[in-house]
């Protein structure tokens, strides 16, 4: 009897020294909580880190009541540290923050326009080797100073981070992941894009730096290292070949008309690439089935007259080939870097010849030949009929 | 024969076999096999069939010669009693060692994933403590302890399927590219953890109904080819060409999942599953080199042998594996040749040569008496 409580006590005892999680206890208030990483480049090939950490609600202060901090409601601070590589100016950077740097909530890495054209594989090793950093978070490259875009406080989101991640969440626009750029790196095209982030100008009642940065464009990288930049306007074209439109608007002109335009929102796509060769000649077939519900017409045309509705599908048509041949035009002849992974394409159809093939992909790829075989519907026409606000006699039927 | 009236139910059978191929399996196969074969791993882990039905029918069929005992027991009376224990000891010193390296597999990856600061000697130690208390409770503990934590064990897979809106299906192609050879190199790996299966020899004995148990092990065996099978090809639609390059590829899977963007950082699921399946997976090792051990030199009681064996096996974690990359090693390239010799080889050179001199198991009682 005696011995066996003798052996509860002591595995009570255990237990109890066990919970407390041993040597790796940590407790909150001695953790910084990172919620981005900038990279910029440093003097003499070094690099400068600098991280966005949030600060305990209890300091943050409410939105500056009194003067002084003036409106702006700081939930963030940064601090930078250079070093030979990440990890060293990290360990820099560690030794003037208080608290221990943690990685878990980190979802946004930034490289500056300068570290991308250097090149970002040995980056791309630390954060994909360290445990801490996620494999989802996003990355982007930043048109200026990447630390610039750190020390932002967006009038909606507690972080600039965040404001950010939640931008990459909507399904609007272009992202990516750490570990889907992990992947790019070593897939078979050697290029590819990366989310260009811009600071938006702030409005007139806001204070200078209460803005956020926003997604426009992509930085076009070529194994790793950036060779230039597309426009936003360019990059839809690619998001119309990869199937990444998500819930874009699309605008178009009838019958070439500039002046007077239908908008599609939201479209949908079906995409797929059917690669072939001919004798010395790739082709490439983008096979586009797409859709869109009609939600502006400033023409004066009726949609639901059938025979009308078959002209806008066709326009329609004709405007998602325009933006995947403007896209084309500039991936192939300005940048030759395959986007959109039309090597992977050949890759997965013909196994055996890419892998003799592949060395020549950079001369290949500006010489293939794209065709676009598209279908375009618009599929509803939203809650009135005829042009709204026009008179009968004006409406083209 | 057995010492005591312990039994085990043929599913308590397969609830411990289970996790003694998957809990280290799951997390280490798809990189290694994607090191070979980059888009065709996944088809190695359906001819893990072929490994796995032959270590059932060789233990089953031993077992079936020689009623009632383990391979230990059986290779004294098919080799002579010195040649049979020279057998039991190599059995013994090798599962030693391999207990070793499963516990510091487990305990590798908790340290360099998860507790940091903590001893990698402690982690190790801890589940080491664990098992052993269970190997000293008996059989029929770990058998009931199998069952529980096997259960939890299995439940995280499902939380796969929050990665299906991330997944590529593309990444399936190109298929056998380079032909049928990576397929078979990816296959050294997964062919070794498989036939691990015939530590079932060490379990045989307890069930009453070896008709059931036949039932059984090839039920598990089709589970584990479903949930290898599941987990490569997770892994490959996830990361593709990448898969290789990652230590753990699942662990990647698990910390990319994202369900309405606040079902975030699953991956303390996997410690706790990787926890869980390696406490059985641990015990039944721990089990199986206890036994060797007190049927190769007689002792009656294996069950004061379970902590000093556990501290020996913890010694033999550190030794002679100075980093993970030996440990790596280690797997890949002396594991693939070592545990089928053990698994298969050898039990398949006794079953011939019992088979040949036409030497039966009776019924009048072990070598051990």
């Amino acid at each position: 009897m005696m011995s066996r409580c003798l052996i509860i006590a002591s595995s009570l005892a255990f237990v109890m020294v066990m919970l407390t999680g041993c040597w790796d206890r940590v407790e909150l208030n001695d953790l910084a909580l990172v919620t981005a990483l900038a990279l910029d480049a440093g003097e003499n090939n070094q690099i400068d880190t600098t991280v966005q950490f949030q600060l305990p609600r209890s300091q943050s202060g409410v939105g500056g009541t009194g003067g002084g901090g003036g409106g702006t409601n700081r939930e963030t601070a940064v601090r930078h540290a250079t070093g030979i590589d990440i990890a060293d100016a990290l360990a820099k950077l560690q030794r003037e923050l208080p608290r221990k740097l943690f990685w878990g909530q980190c979802k946004i890495f930034i490289f500056s326009h300068e570290v991308a054209k250097q090149g970002i594989q040995e980056s791309i090793d630390f954060l994909t080797r360290h445990p801490q950093p996620r494999e989802r978070s996003y990355v982007f490259v930043s048109e200026g100073k990447a630390a610039d875009t750190l020390e932002l406080f967006p009038p909606l989101e507690r972080t600039s981070a965040e404001a950010l991640r939640e931008i990459s969440n909507m399904d609007l626009g272009f992202k990516l992941t750490l570990e889907q750029l992990s992947i790019k790196l070593i897939n078979e095209s050697r290029a590819f894009a990366i989310p260009y982030i811009h600071i938006l100008p702030s409005s007139k009642s806001a204070e200078p730096r209460q803005t956020i940065a926003y997604i426009s464009g992509s930085a076009i990288m070529k194994d790793d290292r950036m060779i230039g930049a597309m426009s936003e306007k360019i990059m839809r074209g690619m998001m119309w070949i990869t199937d990444a439109v998500g819930e874009y608007t699309v605008t178009f002109g009838m019958k070439g008309s500039t002046e007077k335009f239908i908008s599609l929102k939201p479209v949908r796509a079906r995409i797929k690439l059917v690669p072939s060769i001919r004798g010395d000649k790739w082709i490439m077939t983008v096979k586009a089935h797409v859709e869109g519900d009609m939600v502006q017409n400033e023409t004066a045309y009726n949609p639901t007259e059938p025979s009308i509705l078959s002209e806008m599908d066709k326009a329609f048509e004709e405007a998602v080939r325009r933006r995947i041949e403007l896209c084309l035009h500039q991936a192939q002849h300005k940048f030759n870097a395959d986007i959109f992974d039309f090597a992977d394409a050949y890759h997965r159809k013909y196994p055996r010849l890419w892998e003799r093939e592949k060395k020549n992909w950079d001369q290949r790829f500006p010489q293939v030949e794209v065709k676009t075989d598209i279908t375009a519907h618009i599929t509803r026409l939203g809650l009135i009929q005829a042009p709204g606000g026009m008179r009968k006699e004006e409406v083209i039927e | 024969m057995v010492q005591d009236k312990e039994t085990i139910l043929p599913i308590q059978l397969s609830f411990m076999l289970y996790p003694t191929v998957m809990a280290t399996g799951f997390l280490v196969l798809p990189a290694m096999g994607a090191l070979y074969a980059p888009y065709d791993f996944w088809m190695s882990s359906i001819l893990v069939i072929i490994p796995g039905v032959i270590s059932i029918v060789l233990a089953t069929s031993l077992h079936k010669r020689f009623p009632g005992m383990t391979i230990i027991e059986s290779s004294q009376r098919i080799i002579g009693k010195w040649l049979g224990k020279l057998v039991g000891l190599l059995y013994f010193i090798y599962l030693l060692h391999l207990t070793g390296v499963i516990s510091r597999e487990y305990a590798e990856f908790v340290k360099s994933s998860f507790l940091f600061d903590t001893p990698l000697m402690f982690i190790s130690c801890s589940l080491f403590f664990l098992a052993a208390c269970a190997v000293r409770g008996g059989v029929s503990v770990l058998a009931r302890s199998a069952v529980i934590f096997t259960t939890l064990f299995i439940m995280p897979f499902l939380f796969l399927l929050l990665l299906i809106p991330d997944l590529n299906w593309m990444y399936i192609f190109p298929m056998l590219s380079q032909g049928f050879v990576p397929v078979l190199k990816a296959e050294a790996v997964p062919q070794a953890w498989v036939s691990e299966l015939f530590l079932m020899t060490y379990f045989l004995p307890f069930i009453n109904d070896q008709n059931k148990a036949k039932r059984w092990l090839y039920m598990v065996l089709g589970l584990i080819v479903i949930s290898m099978a599941l987990v490569d090809l997770g892994v490959l639609f996830l990361l593709g060409p990448d898969t290789s390059n990652k230590l753990y590829p699942i662990l990647v899977a698990f910390r990319y999942m994202s369900a309405g963007g606040f079902f975030e950082n699953l991956e303390a699921m996997l410690l706790a599953m990787w926890v869980l399946g390696n406490f059985v997976k641990l015990g039944v090792y721990l089990y199986a080199t206890v036994t060797s051990f007190s049927q190769c030199f007689g002792v009656s009681d294996y069950r004061s042998l379970a902590f000093p064996i556990a501290i020996l096996a913890s010694i033999f974690s550190l030794w002679d594996l100075p980093n993970t990359a030996t440990l790596n090693i280690l797997i890949k390239k002396v594991g693939v040749f070592e545990i089928p010799l053990f698994m298969i080889a050898i039990p398949l050179l006794l079953l011939l040569i019992a088979w040949l001199t036409g030497r039966k198991g009776t019924n009048q009682g072990g070598v051990n008496g």
